[in-house]
């Protein structure tokens, strides 16, 4: 069903829906790639990049999520850790399961 | 499956104009029901009571004569000084919806916002608000700042200001907005006045007005769909990347439009700044990102 996706690494796209996404081989390159501190700062939606945020070590891609207009959410920019603002704020309510991973935090 | 009923359909028999006809309807009938009102400005800047007075469809005219008898309002009233405030307290007698603008200041027990003098006596909104909090049938909160404290409360809110449902701990009906639409004010207390309390959300913003997001009746919507983005303003694609609040706002902006239904912001090349909404103006920040 998802085989038109498989080759083209669109996590963005259909992937992230898929219930079987956090399973499934064929992207699991895509959600492993390693990010620094460093290099996550780039990713803060600013200038039309795409906005990257992590909540427990884990990388989310922001960019087209409808909170995160202009890749700023409630006062928080993208691009940084943030996972003590995210457990400040938000229970564990299956908010993160709906968001598409690009990768980790090193 | 999951089925999604749309909050809008139920409500699209009662727009603001359909509910003043029904006002008019009882009037030229003999039926007039009219209700008091006290209008309250408090710790903000007036400028719901000057998006009222720029209705047209209907005009204060005609909510004035048709729908309330506005018993007090610190900016129309023509009594003033102790006659004005007099009349603030014979109406607490009576039965009357209170609609506050402007949050409640509380600190320094109230005395960064002082609306009156009985006598001597200078009279906080804090004092007032908890006067006639206490007897309204309904209180309305126009604008974002009595609802939520938006931006009299703002960091690092140096006059202690708060919403007034937060203050009063009672149930409100908010029509938040920066100001509160005209329409989505009087609407509102036609409602009250003829049909009783509107069905709200959970933060007690009428469906009728407040259903569905800004997002959902964008112009610039199928550019969002198809991810074409405005990287400036000035550009006529969708503005979320440039920081648009739309997704996160629920009004009817779009669609009713203001100044005489005339434009609004993102027809004017503006992105949504989430005015009628918790959390305006600190978490709507920045308003434009590039």
């Amino acid at each position: 069903m998802w085989s038109n996706y498989f080759y083209s690494h669109d996590i963005m796209g259909m992937c992230c829906r898929c219930p079987y996404f956090t399973y499934c081989s064929n992207t699991r390159s895509s959600r492993q790639r390693q990010f620094t501190l460093e290099e996550l700062a780039q990713y803060d939606g600013s200038g039309g990049k795409p906005a990257y945020a992590v909540v427990g070590g884990i990388v989310y891609d922001v960019s087209l999520n409808p909170a995160w207009g202009g890749g700023s959410h409630f006062g928080l920019i993208a691009g940084r850790d943030l996972t003590a603002q995210f457990e400040g704020c938000h229970s564990m309510n299956g908010v993160l399961a709906k968001l598409p991973q690009v990768g980790v935090l090193i | 499956m999951h089925q999604f009923h749309c909050p809008v359909v139920d409500s699209k028999g009662k727009t603001a104009r359909e509910l003043m006809n029904i006002a008019a309807k009882e009037a030229s009938e003999g039926r007039v029901r009219k209700m008091n009102l006290i209008w309250l400005e408090a710790a903000g800047c007036s400028g719901n009571i000057i998006s009222l007075l720029d209705a047209k469809y209907h005009d204060l005219l005609f909510f004035l004569s048709n729908v309330v008898d506005m018993r007090y309002s610190n900016s129309l009233m023509a009594a003033e000084g102790h006659k004005a405030y007099q009349q603030f307290l014979d109406t607490l007698k009576t039965e009357f919806i209170l609609v506050v603008e402007g949050a409640v200041a509380t600190k320094a027990e109230g005395r960064y916002n002082i609306i009156a003098r009985d006598g001597e006596r200078p009279v906080t909104s804090m004092e007032a608000v908890k006067l006639a909090g206490s007897a309204a049938k309904y209180i309305v909160t126009a604008g974002v700042c009595s609802s939520y404290g938006g931006v009299s409360a703002a960091s690092p809110n140096p006059s202690g200001s708060v919403s007034v449902p937060d203050f009063l701990q009672r149930e409100v009906i908010r029509i938040p907005g920066c100001p509160g639409h005209p329409e989505w004010i009087m609407g509102t207390i036609a409602h009250l006045v003829y049909l009783g309390r509107p069905e709200t959300d959970d933060e007690g913003k009428p469906l009728m007005f407040y259903g569905i997001t800004i997002h959902d009746r964008c112009s610039r919507r199928s550019y969002f769909d198809k991810g074409i983005f405005a990287e400036k303003l000035g550009d006529k694609e969708c503005m979320f990347k440039l920081g648009c609040r739309g997704p996160i706002t629920r009004t009817d902006c779009p669609v009713r439009e203001w100044n005489h239904n005339v434009n609004w912001p993102v027809e004017d090349n503006t992105p949504c700044i989430g005015c009628a909404r918790r959390g305006f103006p600190d978490g709507m920040e920045p308003f434009v990102r590039y």
